[in-house]
């Protein structure tokens, strides 16, 4: 007989989760309810008001892991980027129950969200309760959260409590670029998707920040520091010659599969060419 | 028990957390109005509306209604706003085998709720996560055009 767990407060969910570690956690259930394995247990989280609160502490701004895609698109706060990518994500009702945090922990490499929270350097909070009752919080890059394919870097008794962007009036104060491809306008799995920021001074012309992922094109999001700070060390502001290193270097670096969504060539060769767009359009600063 | 409000009733659902909104609909409460089509999350058919929100029930777990609003094609058939709606549907032939009719006006009431005046866009944006094998859609979206007109004033 399954086991349903209804926590009413966040403490009690990380106690049953301390108590029961193999549970499954159930936000909107968009994914879960769709996977059809048939766990022992479930621990349903969509009741959790303190969860729901998105807000401002000192530079980060922290988004509560059952914020839903609907709730996130109408606060005024999510960086333009993360709103672009959310919008394509799905279909409105699925965008009505659907989760952030549940987009994370899915850990697809079509994960919509994840090439804009990796260009924003997120970070996923978490939490667990410890054998005497206190509650502990830690939180890890995404980068290293997401290790693979629906694989995670957290412990059983762990729950994600909420999604940070540090710093995030930098980032929305740079120009985004983003662009999902998938195979018709609504609910489409993405068979590739790119996002990019670039920080310019118009009058100096100077690119003094850049950032860009892509997704579907490895096991996880793919993002390159050393490509963008490449980018950026351009002499006499010449990044137009830039611009054709990095795509060659991202050449050799994007690993894309054959799947029933799209073929390896396509991903590497559509990928290259967003990648070519972003990078012309900073540097003429047309973005 | 899982207690939540049904059109307009409360309710106690003998069902556990974990089965789908639209089992328990459809057999324990006897509400047929909600349909499976893909049972994925992709067609519309199983539509209703949690707390006023478009929500596909083949992909909700009962446990997601507790202590919420869930209103189905039959509790909203009895309101002003569906008879403009289904005048609407039946003058523009937006139906024909009528599968996908209740997530339909489900999803046009999702819309209208919040933007009583939509565009052409809107709609079409709308009722993107509703499949119709029949109609080619411009029916259903020349009718939710006009229901929004005719209806002016009920949104
Ligand atoms: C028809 C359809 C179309 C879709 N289209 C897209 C799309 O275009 N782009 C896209 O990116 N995704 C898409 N998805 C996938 C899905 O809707 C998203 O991944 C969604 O964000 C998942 O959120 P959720 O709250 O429903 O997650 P759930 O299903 O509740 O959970 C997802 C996973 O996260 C875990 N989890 C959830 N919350 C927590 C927590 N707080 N702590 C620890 N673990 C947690 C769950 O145990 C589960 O493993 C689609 C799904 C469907 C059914
Ligand atoms: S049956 Fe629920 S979306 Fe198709
Ligand atoms: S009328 Fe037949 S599916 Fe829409």
């Amino acid at each position: 007989m399954v086991r349903n767990y209804f926590p009413e407060t966040l403490s009690e969910a990380l106690k049953i989760k301390r108590d029961d570690p193999e549970t499954v956690p159930v936000a909107g259930g968009t994914d879960v309810m769709v996977s059809k394995k048939d766990a022992g247990s479930y621990l349903y989280l969509a009741g959790l008001k303190e969860l729901k609160q998105t807000c401002v502490s000192g530079d980060d701004l922290v988004i509560g892991a059952g914020e839903a895609y609907r709730e996130l698109l109408e606060e005024p706060l999510i960086p333009e980027l993360l709103k672009a990518a959310m919008r394509e994500v799905a279909s409105p009702a699925i965008r009505n129950s659907g989760t952030l945090a549940g987009n994370i922990c899915n850990a697809s490499p079509a994960g919509d969200t994840l090439p804009p929270l990796y260009c924003m350097d997120a970070e996923v909070e978490l939490s667990s309760m410890t054998g005497d009752g206190q509650v502990t919080a830690r939180k890890l890059a995404i980068s290293e959260f997401i290790t693979g394919v629906r694989k995670l870097n957290k412990r059983p008794e762990e729950l994600v409590t909420a999604v940070v962007i540090p710093g995030f009036k930098k980032t929305n104060g740079m120009k985004m670029y983003y662009e999902k491809v998938g195979a018709r306008r609504s609910e489409a799995i993405s068979k590739l998707s790119f996002a990019g920021l670039c920080l310019r001074d118009d009058n100096s012309k100077i690119i003094s920040d850049i950032r860009f992922a892509f997704g579907s094109v490895g096991i996880t999001t793919v993002r390159i520091r050393d490509e963008e700070l490449k980018f950026l060390s351009a002499k006499d502001g010449r990044y137009s010659d830039m611009a054709e290193e990095i795509t060659n270097d991202l050449d050799r670096v994007l690993k894309p599969i054959d799947d029933q969504r799209s073929t390896a060539e396509y991903r590497k060769r559509v990928s290259l060419n967003i990648l070519k767009d972003f990078l012309q359009k900073c540097s003429e600063g047309s973005l | 028990m899982i207690s939540f409000t049904l059109n307009g009733e409360k309710v106690e659902s003998r069902g556990n957390g974990n089965e789908r909104l639209l089992d328990v609909l459809r057999e324990e409460f006897s509400l047929t109005g909600p349909k499976e089509g893909c049972g994925e999350g992709e067609c519309g058919a199983c539509a209703v509306l949690m707390d006023g929100r478009l929500t596909n029930s083949c992909i909700t777990p009962l446990a997601n209604a507790a202590g919420r609003e869930v209103v189905t094609i039959e509790g909203y058939s009895r309101t002003d706003r569906y008879r403009v709606l289904e005048k609407c549907f039946a003058e523009e032939g937006a139906v024909q085998c009528g599968f996908c009719t209740p997530g339909m006006v489900m999803a046009a009431e999702g819309l209208l709720s919040v933007d009583p005046d939509p565009s052409e866009e809107d709609v079409r944006l709308a009722i993107s996560g509703n499949l119709c094998r029949c109609t080619g859609y411009n029916m259903i979206i020349k009718a939710i055009m006009r229901a929004s007109k005719e209806g002016k004033g009920l949104w």
